[in-house]
């Protein structure tokens, strides 16, 4: 832990009340490497713990205790093996072998882990238990982290507010009559409320850098294909991207470096590497640089609201006081994204979603023939959001549309994509707020889905680039939680996760919890 | 039976084809189960994603070229999306406006030219079993990977489709692209058939003959196709554009489903695939691999190693089997060329599975040569060759053996003349019985002790020293024969 963090920021906002007191991954590596406390030990106080202080959130939605505790039990017995019977290795490269030793980690609800209850949060998947191991848990497992259980989402990941679960909605921390956005809720709630260090969700469009700005954490959409899609259930193909949450950078920078990098299984992951190893590495010598930050200040005005305005302002004086320079850039594109957005990830999601028919797995209604089977179960299986979804997409794809919409969102997208180059060749980050409001209230945009699709306005243009973007929690009006979101440029991620890193020591954004609750 | 040829008719026929052939590949077209296991991927379970097996590309570059089409630099896999049980995404990824390959063709014996449209990779879908009341998915042949030849309308007659398909086929298993195998339903044809007047320049309205994997089937659905739909236009009727099939037992054909209206497939390029790059270096690498018409090899070594016309074909069905024996007889004095041939066309059947590994060996070839030396020198008879090499069929290992075995019999023990004395006398003492009738004139006792020489040295007799020596022994004249 740096001991700068939060330390010269009298704005930051502590963690929600009844949070647990910080815990990053290192000190629960260290605990359990060192014998100080073991693996088991930690998940049975998480495991008991989830269920209280969670109680109220409802941010859990399965906790894997038996296959946690007797991953906890082999672990224990490796540290065991190592420190007496057979030294493998001493603690410092043990700690570089298993950096995520016996740390616990959460995962939304639609990333496949063996013998899970995989449930996307639809009713239609009802009963089916996963046969294996996305690429990601495959990693994180490999590296001593041990996964303990699902968190909520809105189902197959569509919506900005975790509320169309059909586990019910989980509630935001910091104010339970207030969202904790979406898709991924149910992530950004555990990890304000200090379960896990590191969660993961997945980012389409916003669904972890909203939450996260609405939860007071940090929220991570790298760049497109830097972390292996295999055994995320897909909802827009060319836009998902599994992306953790955590409550500080130095945690985040840790769960990329395991997560992140090739995967043969993945066709689009990337060959190049994202640097995250290097820049876990390096991160304690890095000078400061001094940067060049874009803001389109006309959007950002006329769309943001008052509370989350002034913070970000107050954000953007503290960079410029730091010795970063700010310009006002213009990026026209903005102004066509969320119809771009909404006709592409809705086609993709209308073909991904057919293969849920019934007949294969998860739930199936029975009816007379094969067609009322598929007909029936898919009508009543899925809510209400993904049917529109599927009926916008599948109307995109139609042949005599195909060119008006999905060929135009297409050209919209590259066109963007340009702009945003143009941008990145003069500036080395576009700074906006994360959303243009902070957490809305529980049912407030339930009856209108166009005012929930614009409150992706700002997360969904590097998306639709395939560019990385970090929402960072800043303090918005009244503490009200809100977040700023920084882009970098394609594969960029590593320059961006350091600039922000300095912003965090400088005690810009991030979380007060270093001082208010202490380090454990 | 009527109309098995149009010629003089004021009808003519218009024929397209539609060929799926399953690729020769180790795995699934998108995962690394076998090709007819069955993983998550296949079953297409939540989260999966399909990664393309890249030497499925370069089986179709390889047909593009042998067939003489544009093979695309960049070309893109979509999604073809439709309900049904056996298609366990809810789509079929193949490609749609982006093939791999376009134009090109082949031309028939009459001088017809078939053009084609496109060839384009896909990948199959599963089998829906029904029966009892109850309908059952079989999944194994999922996500199998194929090639999809689409010819335009150029064929006239039944004849002729029959002969493009014969010709297409060759071409296919030759360069390995597919083992061809039609009774597994591996090589398949769908005909698109209609019929017009004479000098009329628009097509009429076709019906498609769906799945038929035989020659001779598509022949003879092709032809009551057009019987069909003559009589239907004689007789004032429409023809329907449907889908038809055709039951060889009771030789007819049949409807199997109307196309109402065009069904929308909603094709969308697929985001979980990157574009197909072919790029110089692999257009270089399949060009070099890519060896002209396999009936000019078989030609050449008819005329000029003498091989028949059988032995030669199949020599050329596949370029694995031309290749090996070319590496063997390049080895060899010419007159053994002709016998290794004869030689290899016999165990080619038996050995086909073997093949490309003994075509990259330069060992296993001079072993081959070797071996096929021994036999022209009389040391080792061609049925113990062939006997010992089937038997050592699996591979390098077993060639070995097989070496060990032909070194360990020296190809020279059962020449020697002390052995085969010492057989010649064995035999004698024997069979009194045979050796007085052979005395008395009758010659084909001289058969039965050949065969009782090949048994006691299991085949490895040499058969001319051994009956020179039998002759010799009895006091019969050696030149009978």
């Amino acid at each position: 832990m740096n001991k700068d963090v939060g330390e010269s920021s009298p704005h930051l906002l502590p963690p929600p009340a009844g949070a647990l007191p910080y815990r990053g991954v290192r000190e629960f590596r260290n605990a359990h490497i060192s014998g100080s406390s073991s693996v088991c030990e930690t998940l049975k106080k998480i495991l008991s713990e989830a269920r209280t202080v969670d109680a109220r959130t409802a941010g859990v939605t399965a906790l894997f205790a038996e296959a946690a505790l007797s991953r906890g039990a082999e672990l224990d017995e490796l540290r065991f093996r190592n420190s007496n019977q057979q030294r493998l290795a001493a603690d410092g490269e043990f700690a570089e072998r298993y950096p995520l030793f016996g740390v616990p980690i959460f995962v939304k609800e639609n990333i496949s882990v063996k013998n899970a209850p995989l449930r996307c949060a639809s009713k239609i998947l009802e009963g089916y238990v996963c046969p294996y191991d996305a690429t990601v848990i495959e990693r994180l497992e490999g590296a001593g982290a041990v996964i303990i259980g699902y968190t909520n989402m809105d189902e197959f990941a569509m919506g900005s507010s975790t509320e169309h679960s059909c586990h019910g909605p989980s509630y935001n921390p910091y104010d339970q009559t207030r969202v904790p956005g979406g898709s991924s809720g149910g992530g950004a709630v555990v990890t304000a409320l200090g379960l896990s260090p590191i969660s993961l969700g997945s980012d389409t469009g916003g669904s972890v850098r909203q939450p996260a700005a609405f939860c007071n954490v940090y929220g991570f959409k790298p760049t497109y294909g830097s972390i292996s899609r295999y055994g995320l259930v897909a909802f827009g193909s060319s836009l998902d991207q599994i992306s953790p949450f955590a409550r500080t950078l130095d945690d985040l920078i840790q769960a990329c470096a395991v997560i992140a990098g090739r995967d043969a299984l993945d066709a689009t992951s990337r060959l190049e590497d994202p640097g995250f190893a290097d820049l876990l590495r390096s991160q304690a010598s890095e000078l400061p640089e001094k940067s060049r930050i874009g803001i389109p200040w006309g959007l950002v005005r006329s769309i943001s609201n008052p509370e989350v305005l002034s913070g970000f302002e107050r954000f953007v004086d503290g960079l410029k006081a730091d010795g970063h320079s700010v310009v006002d850039i213009e990026l026209s594109a903005l102004g066509m994204v969320l119809p771009a957005y909404y006709v592409i990830s809705s086609a993709e999601a209308s073909s991904n979603l057919s293969r849920f028919d019934g007949l294969k797995y998860g739930r199936r209604l029975d009816a007379k023939t094969r067609e009322e089977v598929v007909k029936v179960t898919r009508s009543r299986c899925f809510g209400n959001e993904v049917k529109r979804r599927i009926c916008l997409g599948t109307f995109v794809l139609s042949s005599g549309y195909y060119d008006a919409y999905y060929g135009k969102a297409m050209r919209m997208r590259r066109f963007l994509a340009e702009e945003y180059a143009k941008v990145f060749r003069d500036v080395d980050f576009v700074l906006t707020p994360t959303t243009p409001t902070s957490a809305f209230a529980i049912g407030e945009n339930m009856s209108d889905p166009v005012q929930m699709y614009a409150g992706d306005v700002l997360t969904i243009p590097p998306s639709l680039a395939g560019l990385p973007a970090l929402s960072v929690p800043i303090p918005g009006f009244a503490n009200r939680p809100a977040g700023a979101q920084i882009v970098a440029g394609l594969g960029a991620d590593a320059k961006l996760l350091r600039f922000a890193k300095q912003a965090e020591n400088a005690g810009l954004c991030g979380i007060s919890l270093l001082r208010a609750g202490g380090v454990q | 039976m009527m109309g098995t040829s149009l010629v003089g008719s004021e009808y003519e026929a218009v024929i397209g084809l539609e060929v799926h052939c399953q690729l020769a590949l180790d795995s699934k077209l998108f995962c690394s189960v076998s090709r007819s296991g069955i993983d998550e991927v296949t079953l297409a379970l939540p989260g999966t994603l399909p990664v393309l097996n890249e030497r499925a590309v370069d089986l179709g570059i390889l047909l593009g070229l042998a067939m003489g089409c544009q093979i695309h630099p960049v070309s893109l896999f979509a999604r073809k999306n439709y309900f049904y049980p056996d298609l366990p995404k809810g789509y079929q990824i193949t490609q749609f406006d982006r093939p791999l390959c376009s134009g090109g063709g082949l031309k028939l014996s009459n001088g017809t030219f078939v053009s084609l449209d496109r060839i384009q990779i896909e990948e199959d879908a599963g089998k829906t079993i029904h029966g009892q009341g109850k309908s059952w998915v079989d999944f194994s042949r999922a996500g199998v990977g194929l090639l999809e030849i689409v010819s335009n309308p150029d064929m006239r007659s039944a004849a002729d489709a029959a002969e493009y398909l014969r010709k297409l086929h060759r071409i296919v298993v030759y360069y390995g692209v597919s083992d061809g195998d039609m009774e597994k339903g591996n090589f398949r044809a769908d005909a698109n058939v209609s019929i017009r007047r004479r000098g009329a320049t628009e097509l009429g309205t076709r019906t498609e003959l769906k799945n038929i994997n035989s020659f001779r089937f598509l022949e003879r659905a092709i032809v009551l196709e057009i019987e069909r739909q003559i009589a239907l236009v004689e007789d004032g009727s429409a023809i329907i554009m449907e889908t038809r099939g055709y039951d060889a037992n009771s030789d007819r054909t049949f409807r199997m489903r109307t196309k109402e209206s065009a069904h929308d497939y909603r094709y969308f390029p697929d985001p979980d695939l990157p574009p197909v790059v072919v790029g110089a270096e692999r257009l270089k690498h399949a060009q070099s691999r890519f060896a002209g018409d396999p009936h000019d090899a078989a030609r050449c070594f008819v005329e000029q190693i003498g091989l028949s016309y059988d032995d030669a074909e199949l020599l050329t069905r596949t370029q694995v089997a031309q290749l090996f024996y070319e590496g063997v007889a390049a080895a060899l004095a010419t007159p053994s060329k002709k016998a290794a041939g004869s030689f290899l066309a016999s165990i080619l059947i038996a050995a086909e599975s073997s093949l490309s590994e003994w075509q990259s060996s330069d060992k296993i070839q001079r072993w081959f040569a070797a071996a096929l030396d021994a036999v022209a020198e009389g040391k080792v008879s061609l049925k113990v060759l062939k006997d010992h090499w089937l038997e050592s069929l699996t591979g390098t290992a077993a060639a070995q053996t097989f070496l060990d075995w032909s070194v360990a019999r020296g190809f020279q023990s059962v020449s020697d003349e002390g052995a085969i004395a010492e057989l010649v006398s064995t035999l004698i003492a024997e069979f009194p019985a045979q050796v007085a009738e052979l005395r008395a004139g009758k010659e084909k006792l001289m058969s039965f002790f050949v065969g009782q020489a090949m048994k006691r040295t299991k085949g490895a007799v040499n058969v001319q020293a051994f009956g020179d020596a039998l002759r010799g022994s009895l006091g019969l004249s050696r030149d009978l024969n």
